[in-house]
């Protein structure tokens, strides 16, 4: 089902990446017999992961109108943050990929190794366990009653995510790599311009991809709970049927994942089209095989 | 002439572009054929003549409805497919929810009835003609994925591999979503109501669909509009190109063939006057 590890991921990969703020630390450091109290440049999570878990929750659960007599979007809301906060602590990887983040500096070299595997592993596991989710999701098409276009559209928001997640790292480790550089130059001042840059140059894509896994997840919750009894009942596997739906709610959402998959797709294509072309892969077979149905809906 | 020449696509066009895009996209050669090389052909003449191409909303709605049936009758055919399988194949035993193994010798024919059930079902001969596809696409599938099987496979593992097949499926549809973003970017879409009386008009003259005349009313009105040259772009010769004479004394809009778009829009410039309005408008 679509809540797997993978519905997880992309808050604390937010909660890494776009909270960070240059934060000045002082530190000891031994030069034959004498201390000097050094000064570096971090960057470092503002908020908590709990704070954003919190926060992603409640900005799924608000993206559904119309919800179930048997549900409330806060008592949702708090049901989601603990499954998060669960889901992170049984990924071992994850879950000290994510303490390290909260710990660490990016110019201490500890800090700065925590940082990049953070990105690194959250990118890894996404493209990991993207053929075996996108399966399940096949399997779910396979046993519901809803249109395959719903599937393909969500399996297709993964796939787009999974190459937004890439491109972070791509971004991250090459502009981490100028901070550092020119922070060693010219002074925490002179570097925190440069790291507002990189802010800057990040947000707007981080801002869209958001934009998108919020519309992917509140698709999914929203098709889950109008199939679940209860808050027990969420997440877990189950047969979808689609007059348990509200059927204006299903198609707003739906609509809404749609613009925001082709924003996503836009975004990337313009930031990083060789990333894009290196990702796309099908069979020749498959597509001349559609193609050859597609002519006679042609005609 | 006041505005700059261009093409407008017809759906098949903005299809052959997609596809050719979407390979190109992966590194991949598709298969030329007549459509691919003419296709080719157009793309290289816009690019060497740098002219304006456009798909109106019609078009381009048009073709997200195909897209959408082409993967729904695939992935349709699939389900049902596994469902009749499930429950041919059903647990002969209570104290088992294993599935009875698929025997390739005699079980494949399972499929060929359950294809021929769904062909009685229909009436319309494309839809016939489309399921006759789908079909030959599964059972292709299913021969390559069980060529290396013994004798007998677990049915759930047939199951497996036409799911994988929709995994496949969605492969292919990242991949033309992308190509046709990019698309977007290179053939605008533009949004066009064509006049009611026009487009009747196109369609009694013509003997054309609502959709064709939906397109090719398009054309016509930001021909008008615009006060340009277009050349509607199409390789539907049965309900278009046939009537590029008709269209053309009637409309004064150029329909044409991929390979001689770029000819027809340069003569026209050079010997025509950009028409304003016709008496099928008025």
């Amino acid at each position: 089902m679509s809540f797997s590890g993978l519905g997880v991921i992309p808050s604390t990969f937010r909660f890494g990446l776009c909270s960070l703020q240059p934060v000045e630390q002082a530190f000891e450091k031994k030069v034959g017999h004498l201390k000097f109290i050094m000064k570096r440049l971090s960057l470092q999570p503002s908020y908590s992961f709990e704070d954003y878990t919190k926060f992603s929750s409640l900005a799924i659960v608000n993206r559904i109108d119309h919800m179930p007599e048997n549900f409330e979007k806060e008592k949702l809301a708090e049901v989601m943050t603990g499954w998060y906060r669960e889901a992170v602590e049984r990924d071992s990887d994850l879950a000290e990929a994510v303490r390290n983040l909260g710990t660490g500096g990016l110019y201490s070299d500890q800090g700065q190794r925590n940082f990049h595997g953070f990105i690194s592993t959250v990118s890894r596991k996404y493209s990991e366990n993207l053929e075996d989710f996108i399966k399940g999701e096949m399997s779910r098409f396979v046993d519901s009653d809803l249109s395959f276009s719903l599937f393909d559209q969500l399996c297709m928001f993964h796939r787009t995510y999974a190459r937004f997640m890439k491109l972070m790292e791509l971004q991250t480790t090459s502009l981490m790599k100028q901070v550092a550089m020119y922070h060693r130059e010219r002074g925490i001042k002179r570097s925190k311009p440069m790291v507002d840059q990189f802010k800057n140059r990040v947000r707007p894509i981080v801002d869209v991809a958001d934009q998108g896994w919020i519309s992917s997840l509140s698709l999914d919750l929203y098709l889950d709970i109008c199939n679940s009894r209860d808050y027990q009942d969420i997440f877990k596997p189950k047969t979808l049927c689609r007059e348990r739906l509200d059927e204006g709610e299903y198609e707003r959402l739906f609509t809404s994942l749609s613009i925001d998959l082709s924003d996503l797709n836009t975004v990337l294509i313009e930031n990083n089209i060789d990333l894009v072309r290196k990702d796309t892969i099908f069979k020749e077979s498959i597509a001349q095989a559609w193609y050859q149905v597609a002519e006679v809906y042609l005609t | 002439m006041a505005g700059q020449a261009c093409f407008f696509f017809d759906v098949n066009i903005l299809l052959d572009t997609v596809f050719y895009k979407a390979h190109d996209l992966a590194g991949l050669r598709h298969e030329r054929g007549v459509r691919g090389e003419r296709l080719e052909k157009l793309l290289s003449d816009i690019e060497k003549y740098k002219i304006d191409c456009f798909a109106s909303s019609s078009v381009y709605s048009k073709l997200s409805e195909i897209v959408s049936e082409v993967n729904a009758s695939i992935a349709d055919s699939a389900r049902k497919l596994i469902c009749y399988l499930r429950e041919k194949k059903k647990p002969t035993s209570s104290s088992s929810n294993e599935l009875s193994p698929f025997s390739m010798k005699s079980d494949i024919f399972l499929i060929e009835k359950f294809f021929r059930d769904e062909f009685r079902q229909l009436s319309r001969e494309e839809e016939k003609e489309g399921l006759r596809r789908v079909e030959y696409l599964l059972v292709g599938h299913l021969e390559q994925a069980l060529k290396n099987h013994g004798e007998t496979v677990r049915t759930q593992e047939i199951v497996s591999f036409i799911e994988n097949l929709l995994v496949d499926i969605n492969k292919w549809s990242d991949a033309r979503n992308t190509a046709m973003l990019q698309i977007r970017q290179d053939i605008q879409e533009k949004t066009i109501v064509v006049d009611r009386g026009l487009q009747k008009t196109i369609k009694m003259e013509f003997f054309m669909s609502d959709e064709d005349s939906s397109h090719v009313g398009s054309a016509f009105q930001y021909q008008t509009k615009e006060n340009t040259m277009v050349i509607f772009v199409s390789i539907d010769y049965k309900h278009i190109i046939n009537w590029q004479e008709e269209i053309f004394s009637k409309l004064k809009l150029m329909c044409s063939d991929p390979i001689y778009a770029v000819h027809h829009l340069r003569h026209l410039s050079e010997t025509v006057g950009v028409p304003r309005g016709t008496s099928s408008t008025r």
